[in-house]
């Protein structure tokens, strides 16, 4: 893609002459921080940056020896070094961090002499569009999203169900239909059977009486009954799409969410979902329904006393949407006091031990009182809005009751307007159902922004790219070799925080290959990129001689095995969890694999021995016997490639001898990437890279490595040495 | 090179600015390229810190009395390009379209927009009436007493936060 922001208005000066920037962004702060615009631009030859508050810098590249990005507090900041000096090219907020840190690195290709590449795609903090700052980088713009879209898109859920929906609208019609008959029924008792004396009609309408609300609860049953399928069915099928998607997203996509966030929406604005398509559509189209209808019908009986009965009516509507500008707060604020409460106990209970040791209890109490109070005053505050809000609609609807009674009993004596006894018991019937939902209109309204909120968000997570390949017909090796080159590969997992700043290796096809680095240093980014989990920015990561990106993802991860640090185990039994990756194995290979990963012996000694179940996460499972059914797992899956994070905590020196085994048994015949922690690994190991701050610092074998005193690993081990030493003093004094 | 063991030290002199780059050039020592940082950037901007280039810390001082006249303002603007916490000043308006909060602000480096999500996250109480927001995109904007600002602003924080 191009990244070629036009110059904005308002900079002090101008770019030199026959300047045609081939790479540009604008800035949005001025150095000492107000907002403003500012351009940074390069042609291959010079870097310009102009701002509205400082003097243009102009420098050659070929002067500069960095580009550097400095984070500053709460905005960053593009500096150019030349020899002896630093010069700002420009200063910006959060919002500019990809779009600047796909500049740097174009500036450091073009210093370099390299080609110039920028991302495939830069995800903006604001909306292409409109401008508006976004939920997340790249996200749907929910001020250009309409809720129409939303509901359409809702409403094509359905589509499969088409003849259910249907006969949904059919019974839904029918029993509004017979709703409306009862007050007719009245009218005529009132005017026929009572006032014209023609005592032979009353079985019939008492018949259409008792018809029309047998009728109408029949169709309420079964109106309810199907719904109750179909918002169930539409929200299930949403929840399976999530689940499909959650498992396909890109991990770039985990890592920027909390798992609970994910977990939160596929359960939770699911279920408010369900609850809105369940109760609160059908609420709101029967009674639009019946409202309209009971309108025409009142304005049909006597359109004067339907003028009364409406009256109140602008009075409800507004009355309840100022109700529910005045609530919603309310429950905003009562949802953030619960959680603080939450939050205040859970500590108090968890940290108890730190508490009483510290003689903060009483601090503690005082917190949570204080919390407490605090919810308890906005839930008096809840409760009385809503007692006071029933009292004034319970007021206006009165009011309307007398004043067509008043009305209607003073026509009927007066006799001038031909308003019969009956007419004005059907009135009374009909307000009665007239009234009552209007109040609630509002409510629905409300209710429905927010299930249209949820299903915006399931459907942002549905809309997410799922991770692949780039090309259409990718590579699909039946086995590789496992020769694994990386080739000038940077990669940042936030842009602008580069964790590998070009790294070229190659891995020969079953060489065992050890990483070792300070925590930070990339080592665990180095494995994610081979498992592929994330691509490089730039730079290009092979297998046999074939870009990963070209190659078939799902064949790729079959050829890849990982042992993780903390291993996880699924839910189920030890055999289960072993042949995870191949459930069709048979059980005989599973006893060969875990017999190989020194696994068999206790998995044996175990009660119901492989069919013992490992708890949640495997949580029934010691640290060291986890680990080796997560390499039993690994050697039946039997990958040509391997990858190994090695757990750093101890375990005691036979379950240490026995993982030692296993990861032997493990690592034979196949090209084996190592985070290495253990000595014996590091032995092993064909050879070391020493990592550093996203590069390659050192290379060779464990005793090429620690002849150089003053290099990297040596200063490492010496490092490791002492903090084992001091462990070791520790547990001898608890002995 | 001096460490402080404990406490603040008493002053720190030397600090220049060079090429772009501050540095603290002390008696006998080689210049270090240094930068100050507040410790307490949001409760209580007054102590700093000079950290190396290593992000080591070179001292630890109780303010910027510590340094002799001649380079409080050294330090001043050293501090003033590092910190970029707007201030707001008035709230504009704020509207809520499908989960985000849309603030328009009047802050004191200029007007800005911003969007709010998941406030039990990104709204930091410092004391009741000092409040900080996180925008989507990572941006801090402050608020440092609610109750002056003007009655409207402080309606739209109250009904919002």
């Amino acid at each position: 893609m191009t990244l070629l922001d036009p110059i904005p208005d308002g900079l002090v000066g101008s770019p030199p002459t026959g300047f045609r920037a081939t790479v540009s962004v604008v800035g949005d702060l001025q150095a000492e921080g107000a907002f403003g615009p500012s351009w940074v631009a390069t042609d291959g030859e010079r870097v310009v940056a102009l701002s509205a508050r400082e003097l243009p810098v102009d420098i050659p590249l070929d002067r500069i020896t960095e580009v550097r990005v400095d984070e500053l507090f709460g905005a960053s900041r593009l500096v150019a070094v030349t020899e002896g000096a630093d010069h700002t090219l420009a200063t910006y907020s959060r919002n500019l961090v990809s779009e600047f840190a796909a500049l740097a690195r174009a500036l450091d290709d073009l210093r370099e002499g390299r080609d110039l590449q920028l991302p495939d795609e830069i995800q903006r903090a604001t909306c292409s569009r409109c401008g508006a700052p976004l939920p997340d980088r790249g996200a749907t713009c929910p001020r250009c999203l309409s809720r129409g879209s939303v509901l359409r898109r809702l409403l094509a859920l359905l589509r499969p169900y088409r003849a259910r929906v249907a006969l949904l609208m059919l019974w839904t019609t029918l029993g509004v239909g017979a709703t409306m008959v009862p007050p007719l029924t009245y009218k005529m008792i009132a005017d026929r059977v009572i006032g014209a004396g023609r005592h032979a009609e009353l079985p019939l309408w008492i018949g259409l009486m008792l018809a029309a609300f047998l009728m109408a609860s029949g169709f309420q049953l079964l109106t309810n009954w199907a719904n109750a399928w179909l918002g169930a069915r539409v929200v299930a099928d949403m929840r399976a799409m999530l689940h499909a998607r959650a498992q396909r997203l890109h991990m770039a996509y985990h890592n920027r969410h909390e798992s609970g966030a994910l977990v939160g929406r596929v359960m939770n604005d699911t279920g408010e979902l369900q609850h809105f398509l369940i109760d609160g559509v059908p609420y709101f189209v029967v009674n639009a329904l019946t409202f309209v209808t009971i309108a025409i019908i009142l304005l049909a009986l006597d359109w004067r006393l339907a003028l009364l009965v409406f009256l109140p009516v602008p009075l409800l509507v507004l009355g309840g949407a100022g109700f529910w500008r005045l609530l919603s707060p309310l429950f905003h604020k009562r949802g953030n006091r619960v959680g603080r409460l939450h939050t205040i106990l859970s500590e108090s209970i968890h940290g108890v031990q730190t508490v009483k040791v510290l003689g903060q209890e009483r601090r503690r109490e005082s917190e949570f009182d204080q919390a407490n109070e605090q919810l308890f005053g906005v839930h008096v505050g809840v409760d009385r809005t809503f007692t006071s809000f029933f009292g004034t609609m319970s007021i206006m609807m009165a009011l309307g009751t007398v004043l067509v009674w008043y009305a209607g009993a003073g026509s009927i004596i007066e006799g001038t307007t031909g308003i019969g006894l009956g007419t004005l018991l059907a009135f009374v019937g009909y307000m009665a159902l007239f009234y009552g939902p209007l109040q609630w209109f509002s409510a629905v309204l409300n209710w429905a922004t927010n299930a249209l909120t949820a299903a915006e968000r399931i459907f942002a997570v549905i809309d997410q790219p799922e991770e692949g390949t780039t090309r259409a017909d990718p590579v699909n090796p039946q086995r590789v070799r496992g020769r694994i080159r990386f080739d000038r590969v940077r990669f940042s997992y936030e842009r602008g925080r580069e964790v590998i700043k070009g790294m070229d290796v190659e891995v020969a096809p079953g060489e065992m290959i050890g990483l070792v680095g300070k925590s930070g240093a990339g080592k665990s980014t180095i494995i994610n990129l081979v498992s592929r989990f994330y691509d490089p920015d730039s730079g290009v990561v092979s297998v046999d001689g074939i870009d990963l990106r070209d190659v078939d993802l799902a064949a790729w991860r079959k050829q890849v095995g990982v042992v993780a640090q903390n291993p996880f185990l699924f839910n189920s039994s030890v055999l289960d969890n072993i042949r995870y990756g191949d459930p069709e194995a048979s059980f005989e290979r599973v006893v060969t694999a875990a017999r190989a990963a020194r696994a068999h012996d206790f998995i044996c000694a175990k009660e119901d021995g492989y069919d013992t179940l490992v708890g949640d996460g495997g949580s029934a499972l010691s640290g060291g016997e986890r680990q080796r059914v997560a390499i039993a797992r690994a050697i039946l899956h039997d990958p040509p490639v391997l990858i190994l994070d090695e757990a750093t905590s101890a375990v005691d020196s036979e379950t240490e001898q026995q993982i030692q085994e296993a990861i032997s048994a493990l690592v034979e015949g196949r090209t084996t990437i190592a985070i290495a922690h253990r000595l014996a690994t590091l032995r092993n190991a064909d050879r070391l890279l020493v990592i550093d701050d996203g590069r390659i610092v050192e290379q060779g074998t464990h005793e090429e490595l620690l002849a150089d005193e003053d290099g990297h690993f040596a200063r490492l081990v010496r490092l490791q040495t002492e903090i084992n030493r001091l462990r070791a003093e520790q547990s001898t004094w608890k002995e | 090179m001096e460490r402080v063991s404990s406490g603040f030290a008493e002053s720190v002199s030397g600090l220049i600015r060079r090429n772009g780059r501050l540095l603290l050039e002390r008696p006998g020592q080689e210049p270090v390229e240094v930068t100050i940082r507040y410790l307490r950037p949001l409760t209580e901007r007054t102590e700093l810190v000079l950290l190396d280039d290593k992000g080591r810390e070179v001292a630890s001082v109780a303010g910027e009395d510590a340094f002799p006249e001649g380079e409080r303002e050294l330090v001043r603007e050293a501090l003033r390009l590092r910190y970029h916490l707007p201030v707001i000043r008035r709230v504009e308006r704020v509207e809520v379209r499908f989960g985000t909060r849309y603030w328009w602000v009047d802050t004191d480096r200029g007007p800005r927009w911003f969007a709010l999500r998941e406030p039990g996250k990104n709204v930091t109480w410092l004391s009741p009436s000092h409040v900080v927001l996180r925008d989507t995109a990572g941006n801090r904007y402050e608020v440092q007493d609610v109750g002056a600002l003007d009655p409207s602003s402080q309606r739209r924080i109250r009904m919002s936060l």
